[in-house]
């Protein structure tokens, strides 16, 4: 037992907060595979219903963000570093909000020869939503080294996930200029390449912070 | 008047000076806690501080009648009969250099300490090491490990325990449980600080007082005036006017060294919560107050930190700034022996002298 682990067992745990964090995440991995079927979905209507799917999704999520600041205002002990607690779920419930506007984007600026790139990045969007998902499952266990490599291994995933995504986006800006898109064409792919970069990105601060957390602990 | 005189007159003066520093550098471990949790501005935790340092000794006379047990230890590390005004200004200007040293070079130190290492090395290098009283030395020298670890103990199961009886309760209203606690755990500090510290420096001066009336070549003049103080025909003790006069120099070094506490609060402090705070504080008070009723000198500064890594220790090892147990670690290993080797020399120095 390491001299880390015998003080820690005499510490009260809270644990009140994990739960709140699976939701989020459970939250953004619905809206993330929404969005993976909105972005090749033709038939508007399915796409109008799928964009509310999404909201509800980040409504939700700003249900659960609220009853987090009533707890967090209220606790006495907390599992890490208070502004650390607060700023995790901040970013979850933001990562929401960027799944909300790729959603919103990808029913407005709607074209039909959605290119190939497009799509591997809403998966790429699913994946890393998939690997915070058990991140968040694990969170409550960082005392177990097994668990805590788990969760570095992951936070590591999503990084490249996003790095790929990067790429990506880079190569799709250049590729625009150089097909014969009209002028409309060429904002609509712009903004949605944009939109699901940015989300990526959310999700990437997301896994940055948890590798913060989890080394101070 | 001659050397002998001067000596005496020069090692009390010394002596008071070391009280009033004492007063002005611990002023920030008594108070720094209660400021960070917005309990009381500076000006008023100086004054409640300085209240609280002087209640010590009405507390330790009045109520419970009894001796500065501190005091007394610090006079008892050699042999009664070799302690002369010589040893003595050795041991305060031995100390002094050492403590002027590592102001300067910004390096740990604690002052009760240095003055330990003093009379030890004075008394040591002129008379012989049998002239040593090695029980007191060893409880001490003990004492300066155990007292910061038994804060950080103290501090870590007292905050554990309490965020285990109030984890369900609303923040808001445990915080200001804790605020009003906090009171009491400051005042308890500062009479430990009291209690602990000031009788350090009082049974240095009660034990040259002594040696005034045993050593040959003091003149009948000095006599009779350390006479008006001191009762030189009732032996060894520490007279209460020596206690007052120590605890009111304490505690302006205290009103006067919260200057420069309202600078460093100024610059912002660790993040600390009124729990936390009133954890370290009740801590670091129970090892002073427990210390000094055995008659152990500790340095109140390491009990204190020992207390705030103890409740740190709550988040986790890595949250604890562990440069300030280091530089605890290099205080322990510097501070007595050199003063110890200056304040011997000197002391060797001075009985070479033809006086």
């Amino acid at each position: 037992m390491s001299l880390n682990n015998f003080f820690q067992y005499f510490v009260p745990k809270e644990t009140r907060f994990y739960p709140l964090y699976q939701q989020q995440a459970d939250y953004i991995g619905k809206a993330a595979k929404v969005l993976r079927q909105m972005i090749t979905e033709t038939d508007l209507q399915k796409l109008e219903s799928q964009k509310k799917e999404v909201k509800a999704c980040e409504t939700a999520g700003d249900e659960v963000l609220r009853v987090f600041y009533t707890q967090l205002f209220n606790a006495v002990l907390t599992p890490f570093e208070r502004e650390d607690v607060h700023q995790l779920a901040e970013m979850m419930d933001n990562a929401l909000d960027r799944l909300d506007d790729s959603a919103n984007i990808i029913y407005t600026r709607r074209f039909t020869d959605i290119d190939a790139d497009l799509t591997v990045m809403t998966d790429n969007i699913v994946f890393a939503s998939e690997s915070l998902k058990t991140i968040m499952d694990n969170l409550e266990h960082t005392d177990n080294p097994a668990k805590r490599r788990e969760i570095g291994r992951l936070c590591q995933e999503i990084k490249s996930i996003e790095n790929e995504s990067d790429e990506l986006y880079g190569a799709y800006i250049s590729k625009l200029f150089k097909q014969h898109y009209s002028l409309a064409d060429i904002i609509k792919r712009k903004d949605m390449v944009q939109v699901l970069e940015n989300t990526t990105n959310s999700l990437k601060y997301i896994s940055d912070k948890l590798r913060a957390i989890i080394s101070e602990l | 008047m001659n050397l002998l005189t001067i000596a005496i007159i020069l090692s009390i003066v010394i002596a008071l000076v070391f009280t009033f520093l004492n007063g002005m550098n611990d002023a920030a471990n008594s108070i720094s806690t209660i400021i960070a949790t917005k309990v009381m501005t500076p000006i008023q935790a100086i004054i409640w501080a300085s209240f609280w340092e002087f209640t010590a000794f009405l507390i330790i006379r009045l109520v419970l009648n009894q001796q500065f047990a501190v005091g007394n230890t610090m006079a008892n590390f050699a042999d009664i009969n070799v302690i002369n005004p010589y040893l003595i200004l050795s041991a305060l200007i031995g100390a002094a250099i050492w403590v002027a040293v590592c102001t300067r070079n910004g390096m740990p130190i604690s002052t009760s300490h240095a003055l330990i290492g003093g009379i030890i090395g004075a008394a040591w290098f002129v008379n012989g090491s049998n002239v040593l009283h090695m029980k007191p030395i060893i409880i001490t020298l003990v004492f300066i490990v155990l007292s910061p670890l038994i804060g950080l103990f103290l501090g870590f199961f007292l905050e554990c325990i309490f965020l285990k009886i109030f984890k369900n309760r609303p923040r808001k209203k445990v915080d200001k449980l804790f605020k009003v606690l906090q009171h009491f755990s400051t005042a308890a500090f500062c009479i430990g600080h009291g209690s602990n510290d000031a009788p350090k420096t009082m049974g240095i001066i009660a034990v040259l007082m002594a040696s005034a009336f045993t050593t040959q070549g003091v003149s009948p003049e000095t006599r009779e005036f350390i006479g008006n103080f001191y009762d030189g025909s009732q032996g060894f003790h520490i007279p209460d006017t020596l206690a007052v006069v120590c605890y009111i120099i304490m505690s302006l070094g205290i009103l006067i060294g919260g200057k420069n506490v309202i600078k460093t609060m100024g610059g912002g402090l660790a993040k600390i919560t009124p729990i936390r705070g009133f954890s370290a504080e009740f801590a670091g008070a129970t090892t002073l107050i427990a210390t000094s009723f055995l008659g152990i000198p500790v340095s109140t500064t390491h009990t204190i930190t020992g207390g705030v890594i103890g409740v740190g220790l709550t988040d986790g090892m890595k949250s604890v700034k562990w440069v300030t147990a280091k530089r605890i670690v290099l205080s322990w290993i510097l501070t007595i022996p050199v003063p110890l080797v200056i304040s011997g020399l000197l002391n060797l120095l001075l009985n070479l002298l033809p006086i």
